[in-house]
Protein backbone atom coordinates (compact mmCIF):
# COMPACT_ATOMS: atom_id res chain seq x y z
CA UNK A 1 0.00 0.00 0.00
CA UNK A 2 1.65 2.85 -1.07
CA UNK A 3 2.31 5.51 1.83
CA UNK A 4 0.15 8.89 1.67
CA UNK A 5 1.32 12.40 1.41
CA UNK A 6 0.32 14.98 3.75
CA UNK A 7 -0.63 18.19 1.99
CA UNK A 8 1.29 20.97 3.37
CA UNK A 9 -0.42 24.34 3.11
CA UNK A 10 2.98 25.90 2.72
CA UNK A 11 2.83 28.52 -0.73
CA UNK A 12 5.89 29.07 -2.02
CA UNK A 13 7.10 32.67 -3.07
CA UNK A 14 10.37 34.76 -3.26
CA UNK A 15 11.68 36.27 0.04
CA UNK A 16 10.29 40.09 0.45
CA UNK A 17 8.00 39.51 -2.31
CA UNK A 18 4.98 41.59 -1.74
CA UNK A 19 1.86 39.83 -1.32
CA UNK A 20 -1.40 41.22 -4.17
CA UNK A 21 -3.41 41.89 -3.10
CA UNK A 22 -2.33 42.86 -0.01
CA UNK A 23 -4.73 44.59 1.46
CA UNK A 24 -6.58 41.43 2.81
CA UNK A 25 -4.15 39.80 4.05
CA UNK A 26 -3.67 40.46 7.68
CA UNK A 27 -0.78 38.16 7.90
CA UNK A 28 1.01 40.75 6.72
CA UNK A 29 1.13 43.05 9.07
CA UNK A 30 4.24 43.65 11.05
CA UNK A 31 3.90 41.89 13.97
CA UNK A 32 6.54 39.45 15.88
CA UNK A 33 10.34 39.11 15.50
CA UNK A 34 11.82 36.22 16.92
CA UNK A 35 15.10 33.98 17.52
CA UNK A 36 15.22 30.70 15.59
CA UNK A 37 17.45 27.79 17.37
CA UNK A 38 20.28 26.65 16.22
CA UNK A 39 20.12 24.59 12.73
CA UNK A 40 16.21 25.29 12.51
CA UNK A 41 14.59 25.69 9.39
CA UNK A 42 15.79 28.99 8.10
CA UNK A 43 13.23 31.44 6.75
CA UNK A 44 15.20 33.39 4.14
CA UNK A 45 15.93 30.28 2.67
CA UNK A 46 13.13 28.57 2.78
CA UNK A 47 9.37 28.92 1.82
CA UNK A 48 6.64 31.31 3.45
CA UNK A 49 3.59 30.58 5.06
CA UNK A 50 0.91 32.38 4.12
CA UNK A 51 -2.50 32.11 5.73
CA UNK A 52 -6.03 31.62 4.65
CA UNK A 53 -7.96 35.35 5.40
CA UNK A 54 -11.04 33.46 5.09
CA UNK A 55 -10.26 30.93 7.20
CA UNK A 56 -9.68 32.95 10.16
CA UNK A 57 -7.15 36.01 11.16
CA UNK A 58 -4.54 34.94 13.01
CA UNK A 59 -4.27 38.16 15.38
CA UNK A 60 -0.73 39.97 14.89
CA UNK A 61 0.79 41.83 18.63
CA UNK A 62 2.83 44.55 17.12
CA UNK A 63 2.06 47.40 14.56
CA UNK A 64 3.53 50.23 13.02
CA UNK A 65 2.93 53.90 13.14
CA UNK A 66 3.98 57.31 11.48
CA UNK A 67 4.86 60.34 14.01
CA UNK A 68 1.84 62.49 12.50
CA UNK B 1 10.31 -10.34 10.43
CA UNK B 2 10.89 -6.81 8.76
CA UNK B 3 12.00 -3.77 9.49
CA UNK B 4 10.27 -0.85 7.12
CA UNK B 5 12.27 2.05 6.81
CA UNK B 6 9.99 5.50 6.19
CA UNK B 7 11.36 8.46 5.16
CA UNK B 8 10.49 11.30 8.03
CA UNK B 9 6.91 13.10 7.48
CA UNK B 10 8.10 15.61 10.17
CA UNK B 11 7.08 19.32 8.64
CA UNK B 12 9.55 21.62 9.20
CA UNK B 13 9.15 24.72 11.76
CA UNK B 14 6.61 27.17 10.29
CA UNK B 15 8.66 29.66 8.90
CA UNK B 16 8.28 33.71 8.95
CA UNK B 17 4.85 35.06 7.52
CA UNK B 18 5.66 38.12 5.36
CA UNK B 19 5.45 41.31 7.32
CA UNK B 20 4.83 44.63 5.62
CA UNK B 21 4.19 47.98 7.11
CA UNK B 22 1.99 50.69 5.56
CA UNK B 23 2.74 54.37 5.55
CA UNK B 24 0.52 57.17 3.96
CA UNK B 25 2.68 60.13 2.67
CA UNK B 26 -0.32 62.89 3.08
CA UNK B 27 0.81 65.45 5.86
CA UNK B 28 4.14 63.90 7.04
CA UNK B 29 6.69 65.61 8.61
CA UNK B 30 9.68 65.47 6.63
CA UNK B 31 11.81 63.01 7.32
CA UNK B 32 8.74 60.85 8.13
CA UNK B 33 10.19 58.56 11.19
CA UNK B 34 8.46 55.19 12.32
CA UNK B 35 7.76 53.51 15.34
CA UNK B 36 6.98 49.89 15.59
CA UNK B 37 5.58 47.94 18.71
CA UNK B 38 7.44 44.22 18.27
CA UNK B 39 7.10 41.45 20.13
CA UNK B 40 9.98 39.21 20.68
CA UNK B 41 11.00 35.75 21.87
CA UNK B 42 13.79 34.07 23.72
CA UNK B 43 13.92 30.36 22.87
CA UNK B 44 17.41 29.92 24.45
CA UNK B 45 18.13 27.59 27.39
CA UNK B 46 19.38 30.69 29.30
CA UNK B 47 18.61 34.28 29.82
CA UNK B 48 20.00 36.53 27.00
CA UNK B 49 19.97 40.85 26.54
CA UNK B 50 18.19 41.92 23.74
CA UNK B 51 19.06 44.46 21.44
CA UNK B 52 17.51 45.69 18.17
CA UNK B 53 18.37 47.68 15.30
CA UNK B 54 17.55 47.88 11.63
CA UNK B 55 18.67 48.73 7.89
CA UNK B 56 17.66 49.64 4.68
CA UNK B 57 18.32 52.12 1.70
CA UNK B 58 17.96 56.00 2.62
CA UNK B 59 16.85 54.58 6.02
CA UNK B 60 18.48 55.52 9.77
CA UNK B 61 17.66 52.98 12.37
CA UNK B 62 18.50 53.87 15.95
CA UNK B 63 19.94 50.98 18.04
CA UNK B 64 17.46 49.88 21.50
CA UNK B 65 18.82 47.86 23.97
CA UNK B 66 15.76 45.71 25.46
CA UNK B 67 17.37 44.53 28.24
CA UNK B 68 17.14 40.86 29.66
CA UNK B 69 15.02 38.51 28.52
CA UNK B 70 14.61 35.13 30.57
CA UNK B 71 14.71 31.79 29.08
CA UNK B 72 11.66 30.67 27.58
CA UNK B 73 10.05 33.84 27.87
CA UNK B 74 8.46 36.90 25.32
CA UNK B 75 8.62 40.48 25.78
CA UNK B 76 6.80 43.91 23.86
CA UNK B 77 8.48 47.02 23.37
CA UNK B 78 7.12 50.03 21.68
CA UNK B 79 10.03 51.57 19.68
CA UNK B 80 9.45 54.99 19.18
CA UNK B 81 11.30 56.60 16.10
CA UNK B 82 12.96 53.47 15.62
CA UNK B 83 13.98 54.83 11.89
CA UNK B 84 13.84 57.87 9.80
CA UNK B 85 13.67 58.29 6.00
CA UNK B 86 13.52 60.97 3.90
CA UNK B 87 10.23 61.57 3.11
CA UNK B 88 8.79 60.25 -0.56
CA UNK B 89 7.60 62.88 -2.52
CA UNK B 90 4.39 62.53 -4.46
CA UNK B 91 6.00 61.79 -7.38
CA UNK B 92 8.43 59.27 -6.47
CA UNK B 93 4.80 56.69 -5.81
CA UNK B 94 3.80 55.30 -8.60
CA UNK B 95 -0.16 55.65 -9.05
CA UNK B 96 0.17 56.64 -5.41
CA UNK B 97 2.29 53.06 -4.12
CA UNK B 98 5.93 52.60 -3.51
CA UNK B 99 7.31 49.16 -2.68
CA UNK B 100 10.44 48.76 -0.34
CA UNK B 101 11.80 47.02 2.41
CA UNK B 102 13.96 47.21 5.35
CA UNK B 103 15.18 44.28 7.44
CA UNK B 104 15.07 44.14 11.42
CA UNK B 105 17.93 42.58 12.87
CA UNK B 106 17.65 41.16 16.98
CA UNK B 107 20.65 40.49 18.60
CA UNK B 108 21.08 38.60 21.56
CA UNK B 109 23.76 38.84 24.41
CA UNK B 110 25.08 36.73 27.41
CA UNK B 111 25.97 40.08 29.53
CA UNK B 112 24.66 43.31 30.30
CA UNK B 113 27.32 45.58 28.87
CA UNK B 114 26.05 43.83 25.12
CA UNK B 115 29.73 43.06 24.46
CA UNK B 116 29.23 38.77 23.96
CA UNK B 117 27.25 39.01 21.06
CA UNK B 118 25.46 34.99 20.58
CA UNK B 119 22.75 35.40 18.28
CA UNK B 120 22.03 37.35 15.34
CA UNK B 121 18.35 37.49 13.61
CA UNK B 122 17.44 39.58 10.26
CA UNK B 123 13.95 39.87 9.76
CA UNK B 124 13.36 41.27 5.97
CA UNK B 125 10.23 43.62 6.54
CA UNK B 126 8.37 44.93 3.33
CA UNK B 127 6.84 48.94 3.57
CA UNK B 128 4.32 49.79 1.52
CA UNK B 129 3.94 53.77 0.97
CA UNK B 130 0.97 54.87 0.32
CA UNK B 131 -0.53 58.57 -1.45
CA UNK B 132 -4.07 58.99 -0.02
CA UNK B 133 -4.15 61.66 -2.03
CA UNK B 134 -3.19 60.28 -5.67
CA UNK B 135 -5.81 59.80 -7.88
CA UNK B 136 -5.59 56.68 -8.33
CA UNK B 137 -7.17 56.44 -5.01
CA UNK B 138 -10.75 57.14 -3.93
CA UNK B 139 -11.72 58.57 -0.61
CA UNK B 140 -14.31 56.06 0.30
CA UNK B 141 -15.19 57.76 4.34
CA UNK B 142 -13.62 60.87 5.53
CA UNK B 143 -14.38 61.45 9.40
CA UNK B 144 -13.12 64.84 10.44
CA UNK B 145 -15.89 65.75 12.86
CA UNK B 146 -15.57 69.46 11.79
CA UNK B 147 -19.29 69.54 11.75
CA UNK B 148 -19.40 69.21 15.40
CA UNK B 149 -20.75 65.35 15.32
CA UNK B 150 -18.90 62.32 16.55
CA UNK B 151 -20.22 60.97 12.56
CA UNK B 152 -21.30 57.88 13.76
CA UNK B 153 -18.64 56.81 16.22
CA UNK B 154 -19.64 55.24 19.12
CA UNK B 155 -18.13 54.39 22.74
CA UNK B 156 -18.26 51.58 24.87
CA UNK B 157 -16.72 50.38 28.37
CA UNK B 158 -14.80 46.92 27.97
CA UNK B 159 -13.94 46.18 31.44
CA UNK B 160 -16.16 46.48 34.08
CA UNK B 161 -16.56 49.72 36.02
CA UNK B 162 -14.52 51.70 33.46
CA UNK B 163 -17.01 55.40 33.28
CA UNK B 164 -16.15 56.40 29.79
CA UNK B 165 -17.09 59.74 27.62
CA UNK B 166 -17.24 60.19 24.13
CA UNK B 167 -17.98 64.03 22.49
CA UNK B 168 -16.04 66.46 20.34
CA UNK B 169 -13.39 68.85 21.14
CA UNK B 170 -11.33 71.43 20.31
CA UNK B 171 -7.94 71.04 22.44
CA UNK B 172 -5.84 68.75 19.92
CA UNK B 173 -6.98 69.01 16.16
CA UNK B 174 -5.57 67.86 12.73
CA UNK B 175 -8.61 69.63 11.01
CA UNK B 176 -9.96 72.71 12.89
CA UNK B 177 -12.26 72.90 14.94
CA UNK B 178 -12.98 69.68 15.62
CA UNK B 179 -11.59 66.01 16.63
CA UNK B 180 -12.99 62.92 18.24
CA UNK B 181 -12.50 62.87 22.07
CA UNK B 182 -12.61 59.87 24.44
CA UNK B 183 -12.33 59.74 28.39
CA UNK B 184 -12.14 56.93 30.30
CA UNK B 185 -11.63 56.26 34.55
CA UNK B 186 -12.67 54.31 37.16
CA UNK B 187 -15.72 54.27 38.04
CA UNK B 188 -15.95 51.98 40.91
CA UNK B 189 -15.32 52.51 44.80
CA UNK B 190 -12.39 55.04 45.67
CA UNK B 191 -9.30 52.50 47.01
CA UNK B 192 -5.58 51.84 46.85
CA UNK B 193 -6.11 48.68 44.63
CA UNK B 194 -4.91 49.26 41.14
CA UNK B 195 -7.78 48.79 38.28
CA UNK B 196 -7.55 47.94 34.89
CA UNK B 197 -9.61 50.06 32.63
CA UNK B 198 -10.77 49.84 28.49
CA UNK B 199 -12.40 51.47 26.35
CA UNK B 200 -13.58 51.42 22.87
CA UNK B 201 -14.68 53.46 19.69
CA UNK B 202 -16.20 51.79 17.14
CA UNK B 203 -18.24 52.27 14.20
CA UNK B 204 -19.31 50.24 11.13
CA UNK B 205 -18.28 50.60 7.69
CA UNK B 206 -19.05 48.83 4.63
CA UNK B 207 -15.66 48.08 2.40
CA UNK B 208 -15.77 49.02 -0.95
CA UNK B 209 -15.41 45.84 -3.68
CA UNK B 210 -11.89 47.15 -4.69
CA UNK B 211 -8.54 45.62 -4.42
CA UNK B 212 -6.69 47.32 -2.34
CA UNK B 213 -8.40 49.43 1.00
CA UNK B 214 -6.91 50.99 3.70
CA UNK B 215 -8.35 52.93 7.07
CA UNK B 216 -6.14 55.56 7.66
CA UNK B 217 -6.49 56.70 11.58
CA UNK B 218 -4.61 59.54 13.15
CA UNK B 219 -4.88 59.14 17.16
CA UNK B 220 -3.70 61.27 20.02
CA UNK B 221 -3.51 59.49 23.62
CA UNK B 222 -2.46 60.95 26.78
CA UNK B 223 -3.05 60.59 31.00
CA UNK B 224 -3.71 63.00 33.78
CA UNK B 225 -0.42 63.76 35.69
CA UNK B 226 0.09 61.91 39.22
CA UNK B 227 -1.57 63.64 42.36
CA UNK B 228 -0.70 61.89 45.36
CA UNK B 229 -1.28 58.57 45.75
CA UNK B 230 -3.35 58.78 42.45
CA UNK B 231 -1.95 58.00 38.86
CA UNK B 232 -3.23 56.38 35.71
CA UNK B 233 -0.53 54.62 32.81
CA UNK B 234 -1.46 53.87 29.19
CA UNK B 235 -0.53 50.00 28.41
CA UNK B 236 -1.59 49.66 24.94
CA UNK B 237 -4.07 50.65 22.45
CA UNK B 238 -5.52 48.12 19.17
CA UNK B 239 -6.92 48.78 16.11
CA UNK B 240 -9.23 46.12 15.28
CA UNK B 241 -11.47 44.94 12.72
CA UNK B 242 -14.52 43.80 14.64
CA UNK B 243 -12.56 41.29 17.12
CA UNK B 244 -9.28 40.82 15.00
CA UNK B 245 -6.29 42.42 16.17
CA UNK B 246 -5.00 44.66 13.22
CA UNK B 247 -2.11 46.42 14.71
CA UNK B 248 -1.30 46.75 18.93
CA UNK B 249 1.03 49.41 20.67
CA UNK B 250 2.30 49.10 23.92
CA UNK B 251 2.36 45.80 25.62
CA UNK B 252 -0.26 43.99 27.81
CA UNK B 253 -1.90 45.28 30.88
CA UNK B 254 -0.18 45.26 33.88
CA UNK B 255 -0.01 46.86 37.39
CA UNK B 256 3.16 48.83 36.89
CA UNK B 257 3.19 52.08 37.52
CA UNK B 258 6.65 52.95 36.33
CA UNK B 259 5.80 54.60 32.85
CA UNK B 260 3.43 54.24 29.93
CA UNK B 261 3.88 51.63 26.94
CA UNK B 262 3.40 53.76 24.49
CA UNK B 263 4.14 57.48 23.41
CA UNK B 264 1.91 60.13 24.84
CA UNK B 265 0.43 63.29 24.02
CA UNK B 266 1.28 63.48 20.30
CA UNK B 267 -0.02 62.23 17.12
CA UNK B 268 0.48 59.41 15.29
CA UNK B 269 -0.96 57.84 12.06
CA UNK B 270 -1.92 53.97 11.71
CA UNK B 271 -2.80 52.55 8.59
CA UNK B 272 -4.09 49.26 8.31
CA UNK B 273 -5.33 47.34 5.22
CA UNK B 274 -9.33 45.91 5.10
CA UNK B 275 -10.74 43.44 3.29
CA UNK B 276 -12.79 44.79 -0.28
CA UNK B 277 -16.87 44.48 0.14
CA UNK B 278 -17.49 43.59 4.19
CA UNK B 279 -19.43 45.23 6.48
CA UNK B 280 -16.91 45.36 9.12
CA UNK B 281 -16.37 47.55 12.92
CA UNK B 282 -13.56 49.33 12.99
CA UNK B 283 -12.32 49.48 16.91
CA UNK B 284 -9.99 51.42 18.09
CA UNK B 285 -9.32 50.31 22.28
CA UNK B 286 -7.63 52.29 24.95
CA UNK B 287 -6.17 49.97 28.02
CA UNK B 288 -4.70 51.23 30.96
CA UNK B 289 -3.99 50.76 34.85
CA UNK B 290 -5.53 53.28 37.44
CA UNK B 291 -5.80 53.88 41.55
CA UNK B 292 -8.20 56.32 42.60
CA UNK B 293 -7.57 57.17 45.90
CA UNK B 294 -9.41 59.05 45.85
CA UNK B 295 -8.57 61.59 42.74
CA UNK B 296 -9.59 60.24 39.24
CA UNK B 297 -7.17 60.16 36.99
CA UNK B 298 -8.18 60.38 33.36
CA UNK B 299 -7.17 58.69 30.34
CA UNK B 300 -7.91 60.72 27.26
CA UNK B 301 -7.27 59.74 23.48
CA UNK B 302 -8.36 62.11 20.49
CA UNK B 303 -8.87 60.63 17.00
CA UNK B 304 -9.34 62.82 13.68
CA UNK B 305 -9.42 62.97 9.57
CA UNK B 306 -10.02 59.11 9.65
CA UNK B 307 -9.90 58.02 6.23
CA UNK B 308 -10.82 54.51 4.29
CA UNK B 309 -9.62 54.69 1.06
CA UNK B 310 -9.60 52.14 -2.14
CA UNK B 311 -8.22 51.45 -5.56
Amino acid sequence: MAASRRIIKIRSISAGKALEPPAWNYDDVIGEIWMLELGAYDAETGKIYVSDPSAGVTPQWGGSYDDR
Amino acid sequence: MSIELRLSDIDPPAPDPPRTIYRDIVNLPNPVLLGITVRYLNYDDVGLYFQITGAGTGYTFGTVNLGLLASGTDAYRNLDQLASRAKPSPGDLTNGELDESITLTLKAYTDAGYTTLKWTYNRVVSVKFINSADAAFTVDFLNNFDDGTAQGWEVVAVTSNTAVSRGISTDYVLSTPYSLNLVMYWSGATGATVQHITARLYKSFTTPNKSQVYAIIDIRIWRGADSGSNWTRNKNYTIKKDTDVLAFFGRPYDTSYVEDYFPQSKWMRVVVPLPPNTTLELRVELDAATVRNPINIISTLRMDDIKIISK
